[in-house]
């Protein structure tokens, strides 16, 4: 075990880590189950979280990479009696079913939303092209996303 | 990867320094993206390089020299005159990936299905080795074996050098993949320029129809001096495949990935073509 240190939905936080440890293994071992392990071959988005305000796979990153940097995970956006509005307009559009794909949809978005406030619909197709849902489908997640682009509330479209 | 151990330098000399210290157990940790593709179970310490300074691009005159980590992410939303690679960042793989992914990292190690050998080598890149005095390879030089098999222990690919397309240049890129994240059946990149109404220039690449991206010298002569039309870019394209060894990648034949890159060796050519006119006001 080795010891890195790095700031973690807000906090900077100290583990101990073993070096082909992946960051999703560190994540889940202290019980940060949000992240989702779908592929574990950084194809399929469910375990989205966002390093240094980009979205990236914790699924193939090594833990040790996280060293020194900021990581946020679903835990730190929002929970059942404060859901952050990204989570609000999944649940309204009924862009959710099984649920498994959706803290990694909230971590893209939210890392896009974070950078490009106004974010149109061409944007959501790129950031999300790496995040797939075998539920719903995909027009009321982008539904969903685009409700709470700064675009969307300007233009009315929100609900 | 079977990691034993993990460095984290924070600048070049620290890097090349553990490197060198290390050799073969050393790996170089980037991006990270490729590591589940590695077969290697050798205990390895993962070094990480990302923290080294090289992930900007910078404008150097005749050409943009990118930093070894800089991400596909960054490589997508620079833009400047006569840059392309843009587009070819568009085209790989996913956004997260596209975060984590470098340049470097892309290149260093070439699977049959890698994208950015096939763009660098139509631009006529330069890589950057940083050892104990720095050296510059060519493109074609460093995508002729395995490029890693050229880094002894303590260098660093430090930075990729692409020249600026000039302004009576065009480019074309296709890269051919069932679903956002499928792997290249066949990846083709052209670059010419056009002088007076003829081809001043072409280069064209292809890859992953092939076991390692190569040019396409025969095609690339048979254009020099021609007038750029349809008729002729696709007689220069089918009668400059010999000695060319196909390799259908992921359940296609052979025969087929040859065809699939004949038909989007003539397309890439097309629209590098459409775009040098375009760019010169020119009249095919």
């Amino acid at each position: 075990m080795k010891k890195i240190e790095f700031t973690l939905n807000g906090a900077l936080r100290q583990f101990d880590i073993e070096p082909d440890e992946t960051l999703i293994d560190l994540l889940r071992r202290i019980g940060l189950t949000g992240t989702k392990r779908g592929c574990d071959t950084g194809m399929c988005g469910s375990c989205a979280v966002v390093m240094d305000g980009r979205a990236v796979n914790a699924c193939i990153l090594f833990a040790f990479q996280a060293a020194g940097r900021t990581i946020d995970t679903i835990e730190g956006v929002g929970d059942f009696d404060q859901p952050h509005p990204l989570q609000v307009a999944m649940a309204d559009a009924g862009a959710v079913q099984c649920g498994f794909c959706t803290p990694g949809i909230v971590m893209t978005a939210k890392a896009l939303l974070d950078e490009k406030p106004d974010a149109d619909e061409e944007d959501f197709r790129q950031h999300l092209d790496g995040n797939l849902c075998r539920c719903t489908g995909y027009v009321k997640i982008k539904e969903a996303l685009l409700s709470c682009s700064a675009n969307a509330t300007a233009s009315g479209e929100a609900s | 990867m079977n990691y034993v151990d993990f460095k984290i330098p924070t600048s070049l000399a620290e890097a090349r320094a553990i490197l060198t210290e290390l050799g073969d157990q050393a790996m170089p940790v980037a991006g990270s993206t490729l590591h589940v593709f590695l077969r290697d179970e050798s205990p390895k310490v993962g070094v990480d390089i990302s923290r080294l300074g090289l992930g900007e691009i910078a404008d150097a005159g005749d050409h943009y020299a990118i930093g070894a980590t800089t991400t596909v992410a960054d490589l997508h939303a620079f833009s400047a005159p006569g840059w392309v690679l843009n587009r070819v960042a568009e085209a790989f793989v996913t956004q997260p990936i596209r975060n984590m992914a470098t340049v470097g990292g892309s290149v260093v190690r070439v699977f049959p299905w890698s994208d950015w050998p096939i763009p660098l080598l139509a631009l006529d890149a330069e890589f950057v080795i940083t050892g104990d005095q720095e050296r510059v390879m060519s493109a074609k030089d460093f995508f002729a074996r395995q490029p890693f098999h050229h880094l002894q222990p303590g260098d660093i690919l430090t930075s990729v050098r692409v020249p600026k397309m000039p302004a009576n240049a065009g480019f074309g890129y296709f890269k051919e993949r069932r679903t956002t994240t499928d792997f290249s059946r066949c990846t083709v990149a052209a670059c010419v320029s056009i002088e007076e109404g003829t081809l001043a220039d072409a280069r064209i690449a292809i890859g992953a129809a092939v076991p390692m991206p190569i040019r396409m010298g025969a095609v690339e002569e048979a254009l020099k001096g021609a007038k750029p039309s349809a008729a002729k870019i696709e007689t220069a394209v089918l009668n400059g495949l010999e000695g060319v060894r196909w390799k259908g990648l992921h359940g296609i034949s052979d025969d087929y990935a040859r065809h699939l890159t004949v038909v989007r060796m003539v397309d890439a050519l097309q629209a590098a073509c459409d775009e040098a006119t375009a760019q010169t006001g020119e009249q095919k």
